[in-house]
């Protein structure tokens, strides 16, 4: 289901006005919560759900266990009723084909109580912790593992084998990618790793635990939330108030408008270029790069406010996922911006581990290397992802190495030289961006040497392109600055008199005359 | 302060009404094209008789004006015909009422001087009404357009009559024929009528382009909401049958469009037959695009053809692309896509050149507006359009 979509309009009016007849019981809201939420994910097909159910029920125990605490019988029983019950009635919306999944399950649950048994009996209380938090990272990772990366190890370790002389018989399964299954895989790990680590208490209750994973405004595409900030909220009454209301609506709103007026009219442009770039003149190839970067942009963070402001309508608040991040002066400054939730997902479940900055400069440079190409590994089995990460970890560590970081946080004394300098850190660091927009989007390596090459013809065309993108750019660009001016994001929920009237009914404008046609699902649901 | 509220309430919404404007003319400009329509004694839409309006597209403005019977045009028609006199009766939609031209550059004005050039005077009615399908087309010359006593009549066909003639709802097939199944069908002219008493409406419709644009947003909107619930009833349906196969319910849907609409065309040359009235259908084309290498494509090959075989339609594709090969635009870009002047010129030429040799055996062809003028024609006008013997029943044709 798609937050820009006739169903989900129909889908959230139907739920919110159930759930606000439920105000005072928040054990009934989250039972919703969690029926909602299986509609809202079993939309797109109802299979995928059996995933979501199997990290509940095993991330649930395995945060009792990594915590120190036992699993007793009662949160057993609970789990795996909930695990084969959910999972039942899933097989038996999908049909007779989907019976597959209950041989698997069989399978999956059998190891579940052999590795329960042996470590609630065999192992003392460290060790015990440490094989609950290992056993979440291995069927977490496993999974992902599987759905997203089977085909790519398997066809690149054919290709290995095959220069060596080694003539393998290719094994490539029709996996289908379970949407946003990097998203709540994260989410479940992160917090058996904080429960493992002390930072969090295990959830008391199933239902609970059960809201938290599948809350349907962030389970597809985030923020990937950590539980210490989600989790006690569905412990928590909510309330609504007029003020929450109306910021709610503007921020979904204004997502809503990146999302349909500004991405998926910058879509087309973007696909049309990168399908030949042998065919366009160097000035449309920027056009079309362009394009691409404020597309994913405007998708991305169109799909958070949403995200952000359907929680907020429920009484939830998810974290931030984008702060402008095309104003950052530096990589770590954009890190800090773009995909939040996914940055430090990253610095504190995989930079820090392996030691951060903390073991001197050459291994903390081959920290950044290692986080930044898992990172864009994590983006989909393509080289050109494994490509984009270690640019982007090259470009961190140079940046390091010539400590410009530290030395833009320097006032020259004058307001002037700053804001100069400033926005020439902004411009250089917009060329490093786009060139590693080149290569997230492009399909192949090749696609990106037939882009290089076309650039460096430096042909123009008739800029036909250039004068359809730029007005979206430009608004984009408009309300952007505003932002930046008021030191505040949410400006449209913010405002009052006559600037708020206006800026609404622009936005509401561009939604309903400008919207490109049809729904378009977004970037992100792919990985 | 609380009872400044309302003004306050009021200034706002005409503020924001007024930023709507501005905000649609500078970004999303679209044609101001109302439509004067309301209903008629015998079930279905008609012209509002004796209005005059304008409609103002990127490319042209034109006024309309509506005759005291609901015809475009500046004279006033008997219903008797004269003594003597031909008439033909030209029904259509939009591209037959001869949207954004002006009413000397419409097809039956075309058509009526160009026999009155050749010799042949004959009074041409233009009885065509915006938004019309072949159902609407039928209903209106049995009820309305027989009483004029024309001697040859024209349909026009347009590709979106296939799914104006499943939307009406007016008729349908049982056991492969054709059956009238409603009696009327008046989309929102209640509302409409209702509105065309406020003067502040009249205005918007005229002269505001956020108002159009609106109601062109919901227009779309709705109809892709009964398309959706349309196809979820024929899913359903094809589920029940155990056929649930979307391409074949697809495919199944097509086909129903196609035949309906054969078999309206079909009855409407039945009734042109009975009454003695020769009857043609004009193809009014698709404009070129990328898919079709820059040529106009026939809408008339999407009606079932083993049914209207025995029809004699009207191509004037010919025509069109012999413009768009000379480099003159047959089509308007900016609007909703209507004939320009030479485009209409030319569809009215090819139909001129048709119907002067009607007394060829009814089959397709492309014509040619400099064919040779066919002197077997009677020296009587009227007798030229009259049908030469009773027609077969076309029903009976392919199937």
């Amino acid at each position: 289901m798609l937050f820009n979509s006739y169903t989900f309009a129909m889908f959230f009016a139907i739920f919110s006005a159930l759930y606000w007849v439920l105000a005072r019981r928040v054990r009934a809201q989250n039972v919703l919560i969690i029926l909602g939420s299986f509609i809202f994910y079993g939309w797109w097909d109802v299979r995928f759900l059996v995933l979501v159910i199997v990290s509940i029920a095993a991330d649930f125990l395995f945060g009792w266990g990594a915590s120190g605490e036992r699993n007793r019988t009662a949160n057993i029983s609970k789990s795996l009723a909930f695990l084969w019950g959910t999972s039942l009635t899933v097989v038996a919306i999908a049909g007779r084909e989907a019976t597959w999944i209950l041989e698997w399950l069989a399978g999956y649950t059998a190891v579940l109580c052999l590795a329960l048994f042996v470590f609630e009996n065999k192992l003392g209380q460290q060790a015990r912790r440490r094989a609950y938090m290992w056993a979440s990272v291995t069927s977490n990772l496993g999974i992902l593992g599987f759905f997203k990366y089977f085909n790519f190890f398997a066809g690149t370790f054919e290709q290995a084998a095959s220069t060596v002389g080694w003539h393998l018989t290719p094994v490539e399964l029709s996996i289908v990618l379970p949407v946003g299954i990097s998203f709540y895989t994260f989410q479940t790990l992160s917090y058996v790793i904080d429960c493992y680590r002390g930072q969090q208490k295990p959830a008391a209750q199933l239902i609970e635990f059960s809201s938290f994973v599948s809350f349907f405004p962030q389970l597809v595409a985030g923020p990937i939330e950590r539980a210490r900030n989600l989790l006690p909220q569905f412990f928590a009454r909510r309330t609504i108030t007029l003020d929450r209301f109306s910021s709610g609506v503007w921020l979904f709103v204004w997502g809503l408008c990146k999302k349909v007026v500004i991405a998926d009219n910058l879509a087309p442009v973007a696909d049309m270029v990168f399908a030949s770039p042998g065919s366009y003149a160097s000035t449309d190839l920027l056009a079309g790069l362009l394009a691409f970067a404020f597309q994913i942009y405007c998708d991305f963070s169109g799909y958070s406010d949403m995200a952000r402001g359907t929680a907020r309508l429920l009484g939830f608040e998810l974290s931030l996922n984008f702060n402008i991040p095309y104003i950052a002066r530096t990589p770590s400054e954009f890190w800090q911006r773009w995909h939040i939730s996914l940055s430090s997902w990253l610095r504190d479940y995989l930079y820090i581990p392996l030691g951060g900055n903390r073991e001197g400069r050459w291994k903390s440079y081959r920290n950044l290397a290692i986080t930044m190409l898992l990172g864009g590994l994590w983006h989909g089995a393509n080289w050109t992802f494994i490509a984009w990460g270690a640019y982007h970890g090259s470009v961190l560590i140079v940046y390091r190495a010539l400590g410009i970081d530290a030395k833009l946080a320097q006032s020259s004394g004058s307001k002037a030289i700053d804001m100069a300098r400033d926005f020439f850190a902004v411009a250089v660091m917009s060329v490093i961006l786009l060139f590693s927009w080149l290569l997230f989007r492009a399909r192949s390596i090749d696609a990106v040497s037939s882009f290089l090459v076309g650039f460096a013809h430096l042909t123009h065309g008739d800029f036909e392109i250039w004068g359809f993108i730029l007005p979206l750019i430009g608004g984009l660009v408009l309300v952007q600055t505003a932002q930046v001016w008021q030191k505040r994001l949410e400006i449209f929920g913010a405002m009052s008199g006559i600037p708020a009237l206006t800026s609404r009914a622009l936005v509401v404008y561009s939604i309903i005359f400008l919207a490109a046609q049809g729904s378009r699902q977004f970037i992100y649901f792919d990985f | 302060m609380k009872a400044l509220l309302p003004l306050k309430v009021f200034a706002a919404t005409i503020y924001v009404l007024c930023l709507g404007e501005v905000f649609v003319r500078l970004f999303a400009p679209v044609a101001i094209m109302p439509r004067y329509i309301t209903g008629t004694s015998y079930g279905v839409r008609g012209n509002i008789p004796g209005s005059r309006y304008k409609h103002f597209t990127g490319d042209v403005s034109v006024e309309y004006r509506i005759n005291s019977a609901g015809f475009r045009s500046d004279v006033e028609y008997p219903l008797k015909k004269p003594e003597g006199a031909c008439r033909v009766a030209m029904f259509g939609d939009s591209f037959m009422m001869g949207y954004e031209a002006n009413l000397e550059d419409t097809i039956p004005y075309r058509l009526e001087h160009a026999m009155r050039e050749s010799g042949r005077p004959c009074e041409v009615i233009n009885m065509a009404v915006s938004g019309f399908g072949t159902a609407e087309m039928l209903v209106a010359l049995e009820n309305n357009g027989l009483a004029y006593s024309p001697d040859a009549i024209v349909f026009e066909f347009h590709r979106t009559d296939l799914d104006d003639n499943v939307r009406s709802g007016l008729y349908d097939i049982s056991d492969g024929k054709l059956r009238r199944v409603r009696e009327t069908y008046l989309p929102a002219v209640s509302i409409q009528d209702k509105l065309q008493g406020f003067a502040v409406y009249r205005f918007l419709s005229q002269y505001s382009q956020l108002y159009s644009a609106a109601r062109e947003t919901l227009n779309a909107r709705a109809k892709v909401a009964l398309e959706y619930l349309r196809k979820a009833d024929s899913d359903a349906g094809a589920d029940e049958e155990g056929t649930a196969n979307d391409s074949a319910v697809e495919g199944s849907d097509k086909n129903y469009e196609g035949r309906l609409t054969a078999l309206l065309l079909v009855e409407a040359a039945k009734v042109a037959s009975s009454h003695g009235a020769r009857f043609y259908v004009l193809d009014i084309p698709g404009g070129p695009d990328r898919q079709s290498h820059g040529h106009v494509t026939s809408s008339f090959d999407l009606v079932d053809q083993s049914i209207v075989a025995s029809l004699h339609v009207v191509h004037p594709e010919g025509e069109l692309d012999k413009l768009l090969d000379k480099g003159v635009e047959a089509f308007y870009h900016k609007g909703p896509g209507h004939f320009t002047p030479s485009g209409y010129h030319a569809v009215a030429a090819a139909l001129f050149d048709a119907m002067r040799t009607a007394d060829a055996p009814p089959k397709r062809e492309e014509t040619s507006a400099s064919a040779p003028v066919d002197t077997s024609i009677s020296s009587s006008p009227a007798s030229s359009f009259r049908a030469p013997h009773p027609a077969r029943d076309p029903s009976d044709a392919g199937h």
